[in-house]
């Protein structure tokens, strides 16, 4: 009795599920994501005894990054910079590594693109500043590429060079593929509480984001519709979301749209 | 002079015959004074030189009478040799001479006379040389330009002058022999003369040769004449009547001859009939069909049909009779009959014989039904696509045949014959109710329609209406289903039309009808394949109607209810659907955007794996349960925070392991441990996406780590799990101050740690925690010593020293003040609780 009630109760359970998810879901994309970030924070996990091992010090990380930038010569508008770094000041005290000395570049390249080196060297090109439509939104790129030098994602990338040669770097690159692009949503995230901590509005990061999905020309796609269709399109796209480095900018722009909702209700 | 030694020579021969010694000689003498005669008269007239007589017809006579003087001379010896000479003579003379209507009437008395000495002597072989004679002379004369009667009268006389003597006096050769010398001669004088009434001279030796075989009937010698009577009547026939009225006339006499042959008992008779019929049909369907519209040899064709039924009633034994019919009536469906309608029409006329042949149990009749019913399906067939009235009404002509079979006492049938008419008309049933689901059923939609017609089979099997629709059902069955999965689910969507995506679900819903009724046939093998493609069907259907998020627990609810069957085969379908619901959670589920239905939807499914662990005892539930609840942490709570939700269902899985005694929970909530401790340690508690700020790491930290002390506290203490549980605790303890606290008090913030793990490992008689705090501090007095002391500034450096020192001094005095306690009755230190 105490059997057959249980077994009422569970498919009640499911059926309820069934109906409740059939009635109040949107129809989204079916797609081994799941399994993806399953592998890659596996992954993840196991590429941070190593990393661990071969840490650089803030010291040596700022000379690698001078070095790097200094290997290459990029055109810079020092008065561009100055109104980056302007941007950036309020977001600074609220780094994690505050032994690290944070340089704003603006390079001309006719990109809409920022990133940053190891050791605080963050770059912006003056395609993103035309980009961007107000301080708010440039604290969210900013604040993203110090949160990349925080979180120490852009020396992971040169550590095991420094330490123990390219041959080295070249496979640990190829095994980090897979939280490429975590890393990324964890720059956005972090970039987006600096900017709420050095005064910025949050809703920038979503709103910049869903420009530049338009201005890339990134299409959604339509979703499978057949099985066989949707196992094709699962297995594609997770083979394709291993070797992409940036996730789709309208993923981000979902998620910080949910940060910011969660800040601005912490907040309130 | 020439006469004279003739006549010397004849007279000397009749001398000397009468002497015994000369008689040789004597008789070449008479040899040859006859033929210096003959010589002396015909050159007396024919030859230029000797002629003295000038009137061909005295020069004629004159040799006839000399010839009839030797025959009558030869009469003398009763040789047939002798006398056949002189005949030859007479009827050369006749050669011979100039043609008048004396030497071509004379023909008649030196045949007459023939036969007649034939006769008298019983010379059998002598008439056959004068008919020879006779027709060869005539033939030699050639054609005179005498008048057609006159020429046919004296072919006549010829001709009945032999006839009669062959009645009088029979001999084997002489009738076919009169009859081609007679036909011959006629019909060359008939070309040149009237070519075009022959069949009238064919007509009417035809009734002469009847008259000859009645005439003949006493005696065993009718049939050459009526086979001649039945040939030259056909030629006639042949020669007057063209198409169609050919076959009518040839069946009238064909059928005259079967029924002379039935009323005299002449088998001989219907087998000419029978000939006769063949080369009617032959005629009939060779020459006139192809010539003729269907319609103009129609009504002969029918007359045929009606004449050979009345032959095979007249005449039970020539049941080929009944099977020629038959085959007419099909030729007249299949001609006549509309393109479409030819196979019913077949199954139609088949209904006929066959009820005859039920009704008086006459099998030849049964059997011409089985071959018209056989043409049904094939006509059906080839004339795609039979009206569905059609197909419908063969169907039920097959089922009336299947039931009357099935209903029919054992004596209306052959041995077998049942049996097979009831799986034949079963089948035939089958196919054509399955062409008539074709027309009126959409092909997106024909394989739901056939699994539907195979439900209804199925019944109609089961119930014994016959027991073959069963079997037949299994295949429709199969065939519907194949047609599903080709028209259906191959290419089915989940965003298009409704209907289309409800069809899996209906033939889900089929195949389970099947196999719940047919659940006990065939050793339980139709049970395991229908519900196997039902519960395929079933799931693609889903899939089709909801939405992806909900298929996952749909799947789940199906598996539940296959479980509780209880039936081997539904259960492992039930684990089979689990699993498969299992992975479409993380198709569709976990990285739903809506985080609430995620929970909603996964927890369900979670519940539901260990319902059916506590139903199957399948361990693997276990473990699935436990992956999902995992990986719904992990979805749930992040990347960082859920390893808080992993230490707590990882004590949640210990104690139930402990108190349930099921070792794969404990096996569980170790991985567990590990993972959280990994992530933890890997990520030193802090996920960019909480906004916790300090807090947040604390807590995640606190949490695993408070944790992992009550996952310790409740495993055994002399355990490895204790152990393992307080050393990932310890250490993950160490990493949260490592993380958190400045490297100027990190030694002070060990110090404590392993202050608070030795105090704790006294009240709680744990060796290990007191191990633990011992050992991490032998960490800080090393730490102090090889780092400390170079790398802190001398106030932190100072008070790491103080309160190292310290804490040293009071571990050393706590252990020495209870020593005993902690070693216990036994020496033997907490080895169980009661030791304390």
């Amino acid at each position: 009795m105490k059997r057959r009630l249980l077994f009422v109760l569970v498919l009640l359970m499911l059926i309820a599920a069934t109906v409740v998810a059939s009635l109040g879901s949107r129809r989204g994309e079916v797609s081994l994501a799941s399994l993806r970030q399953l592998w890659s924070d596996t992954i993840r996990d196991i590429d941070q005894p190593g990393l661990r091992l071969t840490r650089l010090s803030a010291a040596e990380e700022m000379q690698l990054g001078a070095n790097v930038l200094n290997s290459v010569s990029w055109p810079e508008d020092p008065v561009a910079a100055a109104r980056v770094e302007r941007i950036a000041q309020p977001m600074l005290p609220h780094v994690h590594r505050t032994d690290i000395q944070y340089h704003f570049h603006v390079v001309q390249a006719g990109m809409i693109n920022a990133f940053a080196l190891p050791g605080g060297q963050v770059l912006v090109t003056d395609g993103m500043l035309a980009f961007v439509q107000s301080d708010d939104e440039l604290a969210e790129v900013v604040g993203h590429e110090m949160s990349h030098v925080d979180l120490r994602h852009c020396v992971e990338h040169y550590q095991y060079q420094y330490r123990l040669g390219s041959l080295v770097e070249l496979f640990h690159r190829l095994a980090a593929m897979p939280y490429s692009s975590d890393q990324e949503l964890d720059a956005d995230a972090e970039g987006m509480r600096l900017a709420i901590a050095g005064g910025y509005n949050p809703a920038a990061g979503p709103v910049l984001f869903e420009r530049m999905q338009k201005e890339m020309h990134e299409s959604a796609g339509s979703p499978a519709t057949t099985p066989a269709g949707e196992l094709a399109h699962s297995l594609g796209e997770a083979l394709a979301s291993y070797f992409r480095s940036h996730p789709p900018s309208a993923e981000r722009a979902r998620r910080l749209r949910g940060l910011a909702r969660s800040a601005h209700g912490a907040g309130g | 002079m020439s006469l004279a030694v003739s006549l010397g020579m004849l007279i000397s021969g009749a001398v000397f015959e009468k002497r015994e010694k000369y008689r040789t000689f004597a008789q070449g003498l008479l040899g040859g004074g006859w033929a210096a005669l003959y010589f002396t008269v015909y050159a007396m007239q024919s030859i230029d030189a000797a002629r003295v007589i000038h009137s061909p017809l005295l020069g004629a006579i004159l040799l006839l009478a000399v010839a009839t003087g030797m025959i009558v001379h030869s009469l003398k010896y009763r040789s047939q040799t002798i006398t056949g000479l002189a005949y030859f003579i007479a009827f050369g003379t006749l050669g011979i001479t100039q043609v008048t209507p004396l030497s071509v009437l004379a023909v008649i008395p030196l045949s007459a006379s023939l036969l007649y000495v034939s006769q008298r002597f019983d010379w059998k072989n002598f008439a056959l040389f004068g008919l020879a004679a006779t027709y060869v002379i005539c033939a030699t004369r050639g054609d005179n330009g005498a008048p057609l009667w006159q020429v046919q009268a004296l072919f006549a006389t010829y001709w009945l002058m032999f006839e009669a003597f062959d009645l009088l006096r029979p001999h084997r050769a002489m009738l076919p022999a009169n009859a081609l010398g007679f036909l011959t001669l006629s019909i060359a004088a008939w070309l040149s003369r009237a070519p075009h009434q022959i069949w009238e001279l064919l007509a009417a030796v035809s009734i002469a040769y009847l008259a000859g075989a009645i005439l003949r009937a006493r005696s065993d010698l009718w049939r050459p004449p009526i086979t001649l009577t039945a040939a030259l009547a056909a030629a006639a026939i042949f020669l007057k009547l063209d198409y169609q009225w050919v076959a009518v006339a040839l069946l009238i006499e064909a059928e005259l001859f079967y029924l002379a042959g039935v009323r005299l008992n002449a088998p001989y008779l219907r087998n000419l009939a029978t000939g006769l019929f063949t080369i009617e049909l032959g005629h009939l369907i060779v020459r006139t069909l192809p010539d003729q519209t269907p319609r103009a040899w129609t009504p002969v064709a029918i007359a045929n049909v009606v004449v050979f039924y009345a032959n095979r009633a007249i005449r039970s034994a020539d049941i080929y009779y009944g099977y020629a019919a038959a085959a007419m009536m099909a030729l007249i469906a299949g001609f006549d009959a509309p393109h479409h309608d030819r196979g019913l029409a077949w199954m139609v006329l088949a209904a006929g014989p066959f009820l005859v042949g039920w009704r008086w149990r006459q099998v030849d009749f049964r059997i011409q039904a089985y071959c018209l019913a056989a043409l049904g399906p094939a006509g059906m067939a080839f004339g795609w696509p039979e009206p569905p009235l059609s197909m419908g009404i063969g169907a039920a002509i097959a089922y009336a045949a299947t039931l009357c079979a099935l209903r029919s006492k054992e004596d209306r049938f052959s041995a077998g014959e049942a049996d097979a008419l009831r799986g034949m008309g079963s089948l035939f049933a089958t196919c054509l109710a399955a062409g008539v689901v074709w027309h009126f059923v959409p092909l997106q939609y024909l394989g739901l329609g056939w699994m539907a017609l195979a439900v209804i089979l199925l019944e109609l099997g089961m119930r014994g209406w016959p027991e073959d629709f069963r079997r037949q059902s299994y295949a429709l069955a199969v065939l519907g289903a194949g047609l599903v999965v080709y028209s259906n689910l191959v290419p089915i969507s989940n965003a298009g039309p409704w209907g289309p995506r409800f069809a899996p679900a209906a033939a889900a819903l089929l195949a389970y009808a099947i196999a719940a009724r047919a659940r006990k046939e065939e050793g339980g093998r139709v049970l395991d394949i229908a519900t196997f493609i039902a519960t395929g069907f079933l799931l693609t259907g889903l899939w089709a109607l909801l939405p992806p998020v909900a298929v996952g627990p749909a799947w789940a609810a199906v598996a539940l209810v296959l479980m509780e069957f209880d039936l081997p085969t539904l259960t492992l379908e039930c684990h089979l659907v689990s699993i498969a619901a299992f992975a479409r959670l993380f198709f569709g589920n976990f990285d739903e955007e809506q985080h609430l239905m995620t929970a909603l939807t996964v927890v369900p499914v979670l519940l539901s794996h260990y319902f059916l662990w506590s139903h199957t005892k399948q361990r693997f539930y276990l473990y699935t349960a436990a992956t999902l609840a995992a990986v719904l942490a992990r979805f749930e709570m992040g990347r960082v925070l859920t390893t808080s939700g992993w230490a707590v269902l990882m004590v949640a899985l210990l104690y139930a392991g402990r108190r349930l005694r099921i070792r794969d929970l404990s096996w569980q909530s170790y991985a567990l441990a590990a993972m959280a401790f990994g992530r933890c340690w890997a990520a030193y508690f802090y996920s960019p996406d909480m906004f916790a700020g300090f807090a947040g790491p604390v807590f995640i930290g606190s949490t695993v780590i408070a944790c992992l002390y009550a996952a310790q506290l409740l495993s055994d203490l002399d355990g490895h799990p204790r152990l393992y549980f307080s050393v990932l605790a310890s250490l993950l303890l160490a990493v949260l101050l490592y993380d958190r606290v400045s490297g100027s008090l990190l030694t002070v913030a060990w110090g404590v740690e392993g202050i608070a793990l030795l105090c704790a490992g006294f009240p709680l008689h744990d060796r290990v925690l007191r191990l633990s705090g011992m050992g991490l501090l032998m960490v800080c007095i090393l730490k102090l010593f090889l780092w400390d002391l170079r790398h802190l500034d001398t106030l932190p450096r100072i008070l790491s020293f103080i309160v190292l020192g310290l804490i040293l001094v009071g571990v050393s005095w706590v252990y020495t003040r209870f020593r005993e306690v902690l070693l216990g009755p036994a020496g033997r230190p907490d080895t169980h609780p009661e030791a304390a």
